[in-house]
């Protein structure tokens, strides 16, 4: 998919007058530009499929109305990103609630005993990272998620959640120092 | 293995369990379409219906102020107030419709946010808190004692009887006091419908979780997860491609037969199926 971006001028200054102008079909576009990599990092950030697929929903939505704050110092990718994250704690915190729900009731075990596999370790760990992500502050997650897994730069991240780039860092030390406790808590090391 | 493995290999699973594909992700195109719409259709109502109103308002106050007519004519106004919004009370009555009825009440302990039904939603996130908060109250019903919970009607089925749905209070064990923590046996119908659950969230295949809700649905018809099973089944469905199945789940939900629970997002759902069809 083609990234929309200033580089394009003509075309970008077209997009942009409308979408601040509400057009909806200019919303469109840009979904079907930016909707793989936004539903990425809404799944990675929130760890739920449904609430990530309704943080995509209130982005493109809330989109008329902010569009207005882009400068066009960053991509029109990373400014989605930016909205997510603005929106995120409500569909982060309904997903913790819905896991947090089913662990209580974790005093059975879950499915028949299988024969140890590379799957099923997999699965393993995502649960237990799952379950390491759920204890981070969400500004702890957001840092990890961005920096770590879309393996984006500090700087990039400083224009997404507009915090700056030393606090980023710092937040980044501290998601990282409690995910390692965490994991080796539930022994992975 | 050392921090930087385990953290990288965390990152990794991370990454590689989240591609940021999904089959629905037409439908989620769908619904910000209609929601823009919608958006937009509301804003122009404002303008071309409020406008004339408010115009022919001070129009007409104005024509009543000349002719001396005013005080008769907000004497009427405040009559005609009283009868549409409060007839006989004097307090906003049943016309406020924009309230989503939780009719899901019938989980345990209701939140605060379900029992303040006077209030006004507030987006959808409002709902989906409540619609969470029952779901969270009913999986707490077999750790403590459940108030009375009204009834919800399930839609006629060929293969299901018609029964009115009574949420079942779920028993704890003879042995075990209320007071006392989580000792209660596992409730066998929850644990039924976690098996489904977990397929559904645990990105198993959508035939799978389709089989699994299945089960739930025809050992527990009655059941009190019956309309998330079915709401899933129809969005597993929509997956495989079985549209008129999905569909026909989803009409029962648009229809308000579960109350509020999904039924704009099944609204969203039929009408971004429509909008497909050639």
């Amino acid at each position: 998919m083609r990234a929309l971006s200033l580089r394009q001028p003509s075309q970008g200054d077209d997009l942009l007058t409308r979408l601040q102008q509400g057009e909806p079909a200019a919303v469109g576009e840009l979904y079907d530009a930016h909707h793989e990599a936004l539903r990425a990092f809404a799944q990675r950030l929130v760890g739920d499929v449904h609430a990530a697929e309704d943080l995509v929903h209130e982005v493109f939505v809330e989109l008329p109305r902010v569009i207005g704050r882009f400068r066009g110092d960053s991509s029109l990718r990373t400014f989605l990103i930016g909205i997510a994250v603005n929106h995120a704690r409500h569909h982060v915190r309904s997903a913790q609630r819905r896991r947090a729900a089913f662990t209580r009731l974790a005093a059975e075990p879950k499915r028949a005993v299988a024969p140890p596999d590379r799957d099923a370790e997999n699965g393993r760990f995502l649960e237990a990272l799952q379950r390491a992500l759920d204890s981070l502050p969400l500004e702890q997650r957001v840092a990890f998620v961005l920096c770590e897994v879309e393996e984006r730069s500090s700087q990039e991240v400083e224009t997404i959640t507009g915090t700056p780039e030393a606090t980023v860092r710092t937040r980044l030390h501290h998601a990282r120092k409690k995910l390692r406790e965490q994991l080796e808590r539930e022994g992975f090391r | 293995m050392s921090e930087r493995d385990v953290l990288r290999r965390a990152a990794k699973a991370l990454r590689e369990a989240n591609p940021g594909a999904n089959t629905g992700s037409g439908f989620t195109r769908a619904r910000i379409m209609r929601s823009l719409h919608d958006r937009n259709r509301k804003r122009i109502t404002r303008w071309f219906v409020l406008g004339p109103l408010a115009a022919l308002f001070l129009g007409g106050s104005a024509w009543a102020q000349m002719t001396g007519q005013l005080p008769e004519l907000l004497q009427h106004a405040r009559e005609w107030v009283v009868n549409v919004y409060a007839p006989g009370e004097g307090a906003l009555a049943v016309h406020q419709t924009g309230s989503p009825a939780h009719s899901r009440t019938s989980a345990s302990s209701a939140s605060p946010r379900e029992t303040s039904s006077g209030e006004p939603p507030n987006g959808e996130a409002q709902e989906d808190e409540a619609l969470l908060d029952a779901e969270l109250a009913a999986l707490d019903a077999f750790e403590e004692e459940a108030p009375e919970a009204p009834a919800v009607e399930a839609p006629a089925e060929p293969s299901a009887p018609e029964p009115s749905i009574a949420r079942a209070r779920p028993r704890l064990a003879p042995s075990v006091a209320s007071d006392e923590p989580r000792e209660a046996p596992p409730d066998p119908e929850l644990l039924v419908f976690r098996a489904a659950h977990d397929r559904h969230f645990g990105g198993a295949a959508p035939a799978e979780a389709i089989r699994a809700y299945r089960v739930y649905l025809e050992q527990y018809p009655n059941g009190r997860f019956v309309p998330e099973a079915r709401y899933n089944t129809a969005l597993n469905l929509l997956r495989t491609g079985e549209r008129a199945r999905a569909r026909e789940l989803l009409e029962a939900f648009a229809r308000g037969d579960y109350g509020g629970y999904r039924r704009e997002r099944a609204g969203e759902l039929l009408e971004a199926l429509r909008a497909e069809e050639p």
